[in-house]
C-alpha cells in the first residue's frame, strides 16, 4: 500500500511537470507570433520585440520552462500583463467562490443522485426505474450553458426565488451567501447528478446480484433495508471516486455559470483574461487548476483504499 | 418415520421457469417434495438440475424474470402467493438457508455482528444488546473461538471454515424449523468439509430441525439424511429412504450417478464411470424422460410425454423410470450396465 | 412397471405446455431509440440541405426584430434581436455544430485508436510514452484545456476542430489500448503470432477488426460531448466566430433579453438538449450492441 501510494505520488509529480511544461510551451507553439496576436497587426517591431523579451519568448523553450518552474515553486506565477496584479494573489482571491460552487454542486448532486439511483435499483425495469434513468439521460444533455439561463428565467425572473446574478461572501452572512450560490450550484450540479445516478445505478445493479444480498433477503430483511444497509456501501466505491474526480474537474468547470451569474470566481478570471488577452494570467490560473486537479485525483486514488475494508487489509500487509 | 399431520415443507407440482430472450428456461418443472418436522432430506443432482432453484423458490430468492406455478406450503402458508410481509416474517423463524460459499454470502463490508443480529432484532423483537448476547452464544455453539471479538470482525478477516460456521450461526439465529443447506461444503477444503457436515448434523439433532441438504455429491448425503430425492433437468427422477435409494437405485440416472461417484469403500480395480453427453437444453427439454438421450436402456416408450411421472414403490421409494433397474441389481456394486461408459481405468 | 404404448403420444407436448405465467422479457425502449434516430436524421438533413432550403439567409433580416413565431417557414421559430430568422440560424448552427463535432470526433477516433492500438500491442517503451502523454492530457479538466488553447489561438472553425480533437484523442487512446490488450491475449492472436504472422498483418487482420467496433461504439457519445464543448466555447464567445451562427452563441445572444423574449434562449437550448439526448440514447444502444462488455 505504501509502495502503491509512493508510486502514485511519483506518477502525479511527473504528470504535473509535463502538464505545466505544456502550459508554458503553449505560448511558444501557438501558430504565428503571440506578440503580434496580442498587440494587433499595427504593432511596431520594437513593441513586439519588447513584449517577446518580457514574456521570455526569445529564449529557448527549455529555459523558458525552467525559469517558470523555478518561480512557480516559490509561489511566483508571474504578474498580469494588464492589471499588474500578482497571478497567484488573483487566483487565491477568486478561489473561494469556485471552491464553494464546486462543493455545493457536489453535495446537491449526491443528495439527489443517491436516492434516485436507490429508487431505480430497488425495482429494476419498473416505471420508477425507467423514469429515473430517463431523467438521468436528460440531465446529461443539459450542460450548464443550456440549463443555467433556463433556471434563471424560471426560478429568478418568474418565481423570484433567487437573485439573477451576483455574489455575497460567506463572511457577510451564510444565508445571503447561499441565496446567491444555490442557483449557480444547481446549474453546475445537473449534469453531475445524471452521471452519478447512472454510475451508482449500474453498480447497485451488479451488487444486487451478489450472494450476500440473497443471504440478507433470506434472513427476511425488507428490500429497503437490504438496499440501504447492505447494497449501498459496497456499490459506492466508484461513485466516491467519480465524485472526487468531478470535484477537481468542477474547479475548472464552473466557468459557464460564473459567466451567466457574473460571479467573481476562477472561471470568470480565466474567461475575462482570455478576452483581455492576458496570457500570463491564463497560464498561471490554468497551471494552478491542473496541479490542483492532479493532486486531488491522486488523493482520491490513494484514499480509495481506506473506504473498502478489503483494500484496507492490503494496506496492513 | 412418524408422519405428522402437517408437513413442515410441502412442495406440490412446483414449476419455476425463467424468461430469457430465447424462450423460458424450465429450471424446475413440476416437482413435488415433502419434508416433515425434524426430518433430514437430501436433494441431489448435477449443477443445472434445478435443485438450487428449488431452494431459492422456497426462500423467495428468484430473479425478477422468474415465474412460478404450483404450491410451496411452509408450515401451511403458501409462500408463492403470500404477501411480501408475511413471506419475510417466515424467513428466519420458520426457514433459513446456508449458502454455498460463505465468502460470497457474507457481506464483505458489514461486520459479522450486524449480520448475525439484524435478523433477530427484526423477527424476535429483542434489543440489539440482547441480540449480541445471543450471537455470542450462537457462535460458541457452532464452534467459533473467541466469539465476542469475532462480532467486530469483517468476513475477510476469517478463514473459509470459520466463515461457513458463521453462516450457519446466522441461519440458526431465529431458531428456524427448517434449514436449507445449499452445497454447504463445496467451497471448503476437504478437511474442513467433514467438520461442517458434523456441525450441521449436531445442531439439527439438538434442535430437532428439519434439514434439506442439497448436494451434487451422493456420497455426502448418504450417511446424514433420512430420505433422498434425485433431480435431473428440472424433474424429480427418484425419491425414497436414503438406504433404499443407495442400495437399490431404480432410476437409470441415479444408478449412473452412483457409479460415477468415487468411493473410498469401492475396490481399487473398480472402474470409474462418467455419464456420456450433457444435460438437455432447459428451454427445449425432450418429451418424456429427460435422461433418455443419454440412457442406453432408453427406447421409444421413454420418449412418450408423461413417461417420467413418479411410480410408487415399497416404503415410499418412488422412481420415474420406464425401464427401471431391477430391484437389488443396481447400487454401488453394480458394474455391468450398458448405460455407463468406462472412463479412467483406476481412480480412487 | 408401467408399460406405455410407444405409438401413443400425449397431446401435451412440452412445447405446447404454457407453463407458469412469466414476466415479459424486458422490452427494449426501441421507440425512444427510433425517435432519437429520427431527430438526428432531421438535424443532419437540415444541415446538409441548408443551401437549398427556401430559408432567408441567416444574416438577412427576414421579419420584425424579436418577432414571435408565426406560420411561415422563416418565422416558424420566431425572429432574433435583429429580425433574422431563428429557424435559419438554428439550421446554420446545426451545420457548425455537426461539422465541428463529427470531424473532431472522427479525427480523435482515428488518431486515438491508432495510438491505443500501438500502445496496447507493442507494450514496452511505446506503451509507456503513449500512456504518459495520454495521462498528462487527461490531467487537464476538459473545459480548462479548451480555454487554455483558446487563449493563444484565433477562434475559427479550424482551430476549434484542432482543440476538440486534441481533447478527445486521449479518451479513444485509452479505450483502444484496453481493448487491444484484451484481444492481443486471446488464443487466435497468439496462434497467429506463433505461425509467424507479421506485426502489421496481425494488427490489421486480427486485432483491428475486433477492437474498432467496440471503440467506435463510443463515437455518438463522444460527438455529443463535443457538441456540448463547442456550445460552451461559443457561449463564452470563444468558439465559432460571429457572424456564423452557433447554438451556444445564440443562447449567449438571447440571454440578456430572456425575461421578455425567452424563446430567443429556449429555441437553441431545446435544440441542443434534443440533439445531445438523441446522440446519447443512440450511443447507449450502440454500446450495448457492439461495445465490449467490461462487467
Amino acid at each position: 500500500m505504501l509502495l502503491f501510494a509512493a508510486n502514485r505520488v511519483v506518477r502525479a509529480l511527473l504528470v504535473i511537470l509535463f502538464a505545466t511544461f505544456l502550459v508554458v510551451a503553449l505560448l511558444s507553439i501557438a501558430p504565428g507570433s503571440l506578440a503580434v496576436t496580442l498587440l494587433g497587426d499595427a504593432a511596431t517591431p520594437d513593441a513586439i520585440a519588447d513584449l517577446e523579451a518580457r514574456l521570455g519568448l526569445d529564449e529557448p523553450l527549455w529555459e523558458q520552462y525552467s525559469s517558470w518552474l523555478g518561480d512557480a515553486v516559490t509561489g511566483d506565477l508571474g504578474t498580469s500583463l494588464r492589471t499588474r496584479q500578482d497571478v497567484l494573489d488573483a487566483v487565491v482571491e477568486r478561489l473561494p467562490v469556485t471552491l464553494e460552487l464546486a462543493l455545493l454542486a457536489l453535495v446537491i448532486a449526491l443528495l439527489v443522485a443517491v436516492p434516485m439511483a436507490l429508487l431505480a435499483a430497488n425495482r429494476p425495469g419498473s416505471l420508477v426505474d425507467r423514469v429515473s434513468t430517463f431523467l438521468a439521460s436528460v440531465g446529461l444533455a443539459l450542460p450548464a450553458f443550456v440549463v443555467a439561463p433556463v433556471l434563471v428565467y424560471f426560478l429568478s425572473l418568474k418565481a423570484g426565488l433567487f437573485p439573477v446574478a451576483g455574489w455575497e461572501r460567506i463572511g457577510d452572512g451564510l444565508g445571503d451567501n447561499l441565496h446567491h450560490a444555490l442557483l449557480p450550484a444547481i446549474g453546475v450540479a445537473i449534469p453531475e447528478i445524471a452521471a452519478f445516478q447512472r454510475l451508482l445505478r449500474t453498480d447497485l445493479d451488479s451488487t444486487l446480484h451478489e450472494d450476500f444480498i440473497s443471504a440478507a433477503r433470506a434472513r427476511g430483511m425488507p428490500s429497503g433495508y437490504v438496499l440501504w444497509r447492505h447494497a449501498l456501501r459496497p456499490s459506492s466505491f466508484s461513485l466516491v471516486t467519480l465524485a472526487g474526480i468531478s470535484f477537481g474537474r468542477l474547479l475548472g468547470g464552473t466557468v459557464i455559470v460564473e459567466a451567466v451569474f457574473s460571479l467573481p470566481g476562477l472561471g470568470s478570471l480565466i474567461a475575462g483574461s482570455i478576452s483581455a488577452r492576458d496570457v500570463i494570467m491564463v497560464q498561471g490560473a490554468v497551471a494552478f487548476i491542473v496541479v490542483a486537479y492532479v493532486v486531488l485525483n491522486t488523493l482520491v486514488d490513494i484514499g480509495y483504499g481506506f473506504l473498502d475494508p478489503r483494500v484496507r487489509r492490503e494496506a496492513v500487509r | 418415520m412418524t408422519a405428522p399431520t402437517r408437513p413442515l415443507l410441502q412442495v406440490e407440482d412446483l414449476r419455476t421457469w425463467i424468461a430469457t430472450d430465447s424462450g423460458p428456461v424450465r429450471a424446475v418443472d413440476g416437482v413435488s417434495l415433502t419434508v416433515a418436522a425434524g426430518e433430514a432430506v437430501g436433494l441431489v443432482g448435477e449443477s443445472g438440475s434445478g435443485k438450487s432453484m428449488l431452494a431459492r423458490t422456497v426462500m423467495g430468492l428468484l430473479p425478477d424474470r422468474a415465474g412460478t406455478s404450483g404450491t410451496v406450503l411452509l408450515d401451511g402458508v403458501d409462500v408463492l402467493t403470500a404477501s411480501t410481509r408475511v413471506r419475510q416474517s417466515l424467513l428466519g423463524p420458520k426457514v433459513a438457508m446456508v449458502f454455498q460459499d460463505a465468502g460470497r454470502a457474507l457481506n464483505p463490508v458489514v461486520r459479522i455482528g450486524r449480520q448475525i443480529t439484524e435478523g433477530m432484532v427484526r423477527h424476535l423483537g429483542i434489543s440489539r444488546a440482547e441480540a449480541r448476547e445471543r450471537a455470542v452464544g450462537l457462535l460458541t455453539e457452532v464452534g467459533v473461538p473467541d466469539p465476542r471479538r469475532r462480532l467486530a470482525n469483517y468476513p475477510f478477516q476469517l478463514s473459509g471454515g470459520m466463515r461457513q460456521r458463521i453462516m450457519i450461526a446466522i441461519a440458526l439465529a431465529c431458531e428456524p424449523d427448517l434449514l436449507i443447506a445449499d452445497e454447504p461444503t463445496t467451497a471448503l477444503d476437504v478437511t474442513v468439509q467433514r467438520q461442517i457436515l458434523d456441525l450441521l448434523d449436531r445442531v439439527r439433532t439438538t434442535r430437532g430441525m428439519g434439514l434439506v441438504l442439497i448436494s451434487h455429491d451422493l456420497g455426502l448425503v448418504a450417511g446424514r439424511t433420512d430420505r433422498v430425492a434425485v433431480m435431473y433437468s428440472g424433474r424429480m427422477v427418484e425419491e425414497g429412504p436414503t438406504d433404499a435409494v443407495f442400495d437399490s437405485p431404480r432410476h437409470r440416472y441415479t444408478e449412473a450417478l452412483l457409479a460415477s461417484t468415487p468411493s473410498l469403500d469401492a475396490p481399487r480395480a473398480r472402474r470409474m464411470r462418467v455419464i456420456e453427453g450433457a444435460l438437455p437444453d432447459p428451454r427445449r427439454p425432450p418429451a418424456g424422460c429427460r435422461f433418455a438421450p443419454r440412457c442406453a436402456a432408453a427406447d421409444a416408450a421413454c420418449e412418450v410425454p408423461g413417461a417420467d411421472s413418479l411410480r410408487d414403490g415399497v416404503l415410499g421409494h418412488r422412481h420415474a423410470c420406464v425401464h427401471p433397474v431391477p430391484p437389488g441389481a443396481g447400487g454401488v456394486a453394480a458394474d455391468r450396465d450398458a448405460a455407463l461408459m468406462p472412463a479412467d481405468e483406476t481412480r480412487s | 412397471m408401467t408399460v406405455v404404448d410407444p405409438g401413443v403420444g400425449s397431446p401435451l407436448q412440452p412445447a405446447d405446455d404454457p407453463g407458469p405465467r412469466l414476466p415479459a422479457v424486458r422490452a427494449h425502449r426501441s421507440w425512444l431509440v427510433a425517435l432519437s434516430a429520427g431527430w438526428l436524421a432531421l438535424v443532419v438533413l437540415a444541415a446538409v440541405l441548408a443551401p437549398v432550403l427556401p430559408l432567408t439567409d441567416y444574416g438577412q433580416v427576414a421579419g420584425p426584430p424579436r418577432g414571435k413565431p408565426e406560420l411561415s417557414l422563416d418565422g416558424l421559430l420566431g425572429y432574433d434581436v435583429l429580425g433574422r430568422s431563428m429557424l435559419s440560424r438554428i439550421v446554420s448552427g446545426a451545420q457548425a455544430s455537426l461539422l465541428v463535432g463529427v470531424v473532431s470526433g472522427l479525427i480523435a477516433f482515428v488518431v486515438g485508436s491508432f495510438l491505443g492500438l500501438l500502445a496496447g500491442f507493442l507494450r514496452g517503451v511505446v506503451d509507456t510514452v503513449i500512456s504518459f502523454v495520454t495521462d498528462t492530457l487527461l490531467a487537464f479538466p476538459p473545459l480548462v484545456m479548451l480555454l487554455a488553447l483558446a487563449s493563444v489561438l484565433r477562434p475559427s472553425i479550424g482551430t476549434l476542430i484542432v482543440s476538440l480533437s486534441l481533447l478527445m484523442t486521449p479518451t479513444f487512446a485509452r479505450l483502444a489500448r484496453a481493448n487491444t490488450m484484451r484481444w492481443a491475449s486471446r488464443e487466435f492472436v497468439m496462434a497467429a503470432t506463433n505461425m509467424g504472422a507479421g506485426l502489421p498483418r496481425l494488427m490489421g487482420r486480427e486485432v483491428l477488426p475486433n477492437v474498432l467496433p467496440s471503440v467506435a461504439a463510443y463515437l455518438p457519445v463522444v460527438i455529443a460531448a463535443l457538441i456540448v464543448a463547442e456550445g460552451s466555447l461559443s457561449f463564452l464567445g470563444l468558439g465559432v466566430p460571429a457572424p456564423t451562427p452557433s447554438w451556444g452563441g445564440m443562447i449567449n445572444d438571447g440571454q440578456d433579453l430572456i425575461s421578455r423574449f425567452p424563446n430567443l434562449v429556449f429555441v437553441p437550448a431545446a435544440t441542443i438538449l434534443l440533439t445531445v439526448l438523441a446522440l446519447n440514447i443512440v450511443g447507449d444502444r450502440l454500446r450495448v450492441r457492439f461495445g465490449e462488455r467490461t462487467r
